[in-house]
C-alpha cells in the first residue's frame, strides 16, 4: 500500500455500469516524510475521504477485495484515512483535531 | 516477495472494517546487500515485527492469505523476519524495488529479475540513488569473473544482528 493525498476528483457519466455507483479520487503518492512524489493514482473511494485528506490505498487486484469493488474493473481503492504515521520514532504526520490522543512512540 | 526494512508506523481508525486489529509499518525495500532499494510503502504486518527488523514483505493478492481477514485491499504484508540469508559473492544485483506505482513500468517481469546474471542480456533500468549504474555493475562483475576463475562461488554466510 502507499500513502497518498486526495487532491482531487474525477467525474464522468459515460462510463462502464459496473463502476457507475463508486467515487473516483486523484490521489498523489506521498514518501514517508510527507513530501509528494511525481506520481498520482485514480484510485476508487471505499471510505468516503474528504478532499485534501492523507489515505491508504492498494493498487493491482488486491483493490478488488471490497465490497464495493469486488468484480468491477477496479486497480486501484482507498481503504483507510490515516490519523498519524511516525518514522525512525519521530512522529512525522498527524491529523487536525487529533492531538489531544497523541501519545510518543519511545513510549510503547 | 523481497526483503525489506522497518522503518516507521501507521496509525488509522477510519476504515474498512476488514482491517480492525492489522498492524501497519512502513517498509524500506532492500537488494540482497541490504541498501535500500526503491521507493518506501505501507505493508500490514503478519510477523509481530518492530522498528528496525530486516523482513520479508509478500505483496500483490497474496498478501491477504496471511491476515485475519482475508477479504482487505491489502496489497503487501510482512510474512517473516529475516535471521540469515546467504548468497554467491559476485551475484548480479537482484532488485528489491519491484513495487512501482501503476503507470510506472514493472522492473519485476519474469525472467529480468531472479535469473543468473550470466544467462540473461542485463535490460536498461533507470538508474535508482545510491546504487551503480548497469554499466558499472556489469563491469564489476566481468572484472571479478576475470579475478576469481580459481575462487569462485564463494558462500558468504551473514549473521544479522
Amino acid at each position: 500500500m502507499l500513502i497518498g493525498k486526495v487532491v482531487g476528483t474525477v467525474v464522468s457519466t459515460v462510463k462502464d455500469p459496473k463502476v457507475a455507483a463508486l467515487k473516483f479520487q486523484i490521489v498523489q503518492e506521498l514518501d514517508e516524510r510527507n513530501r509528494l512524489r511525481n506520481r498520482y493514482v485514480v484510485a476508487a473511494d471505499t471510505i468516503g475521504a474528504g478532499q485534501g485528506d492523507l489515505v491508504l490505498f492498494a493498487t493491482g487486484s488486491s483493490a478488488r477485495q471490497t465490497t464495493l469493488t469486488d468484480g468491477r474493473p477496479i486497480d486501484a481503492a482507498i481503504f483507510a484515512v490515516i490519523d498519524s504515521w511516525d518514522v525512525d520514532d519521530e512522529l512525522v504526520y498527524q491529523k487536525e483535531g487529533l492531538e489531544a490522543y497523541s501519545r510518543s512512540p519511545a513510549a510503547e | 516477495m523481497f526483503l525489506a526494512r522497518v522503518i516507521g508506523r501507521v496509525v488509522t481508525t477510519q476504515q474498512l472494517p476488514g482491517m480492525l486489529g492489522e498492524k501497519l509499518l512502513i517498509v524500506q525495500p532492500l537488494d540482497e546487500q541490504r541498501a535500500a532499494a526503491g521507493d518506501t510503502l505501507v505493508a500490514c504486518d503478519a510477523a509481530d515485527s518492530g522498528l528496525g527488523d530486516i523482513v520479508h514483505v509478500c505483496d500483490g493478492r497474496e498478501a491477504t492469505l496471511a491476515l485475519h481477514d482475508s477479504y482487505v485491499p491489502i496489497d503487501a504484508t510482512i510474512v517473516g523476519h529475516v535471521e540469515e540469508f546467504a548468497h554467491d559473492g559476485p551475484a548480479p544485483r537482484i532488485s528489491a524495488g519491484d513495487v512501482e506505482a501503476p503507470g510506472a513500468p514493472r522492473a519485476g517481469m519474469p525472467g529480468a529479475s531472479g535469473a543468473s546474471g550470466a544467462s540473461r542480456a542485463p535490460a536498461p533500468r533507470p538508474p535508482r540513488a545510491g546504487r551503480a549504474t548497469q554499466a558499472e555493475s556489469d563491469a564489476a562483475r566481468e572484472a571479478s569473473r576475470r579475478r576469481g576463475a580459481a575462487s569462485e562461488e564463494r558462500d558468504e554466510r551473514e549473521l544479522l544482528p
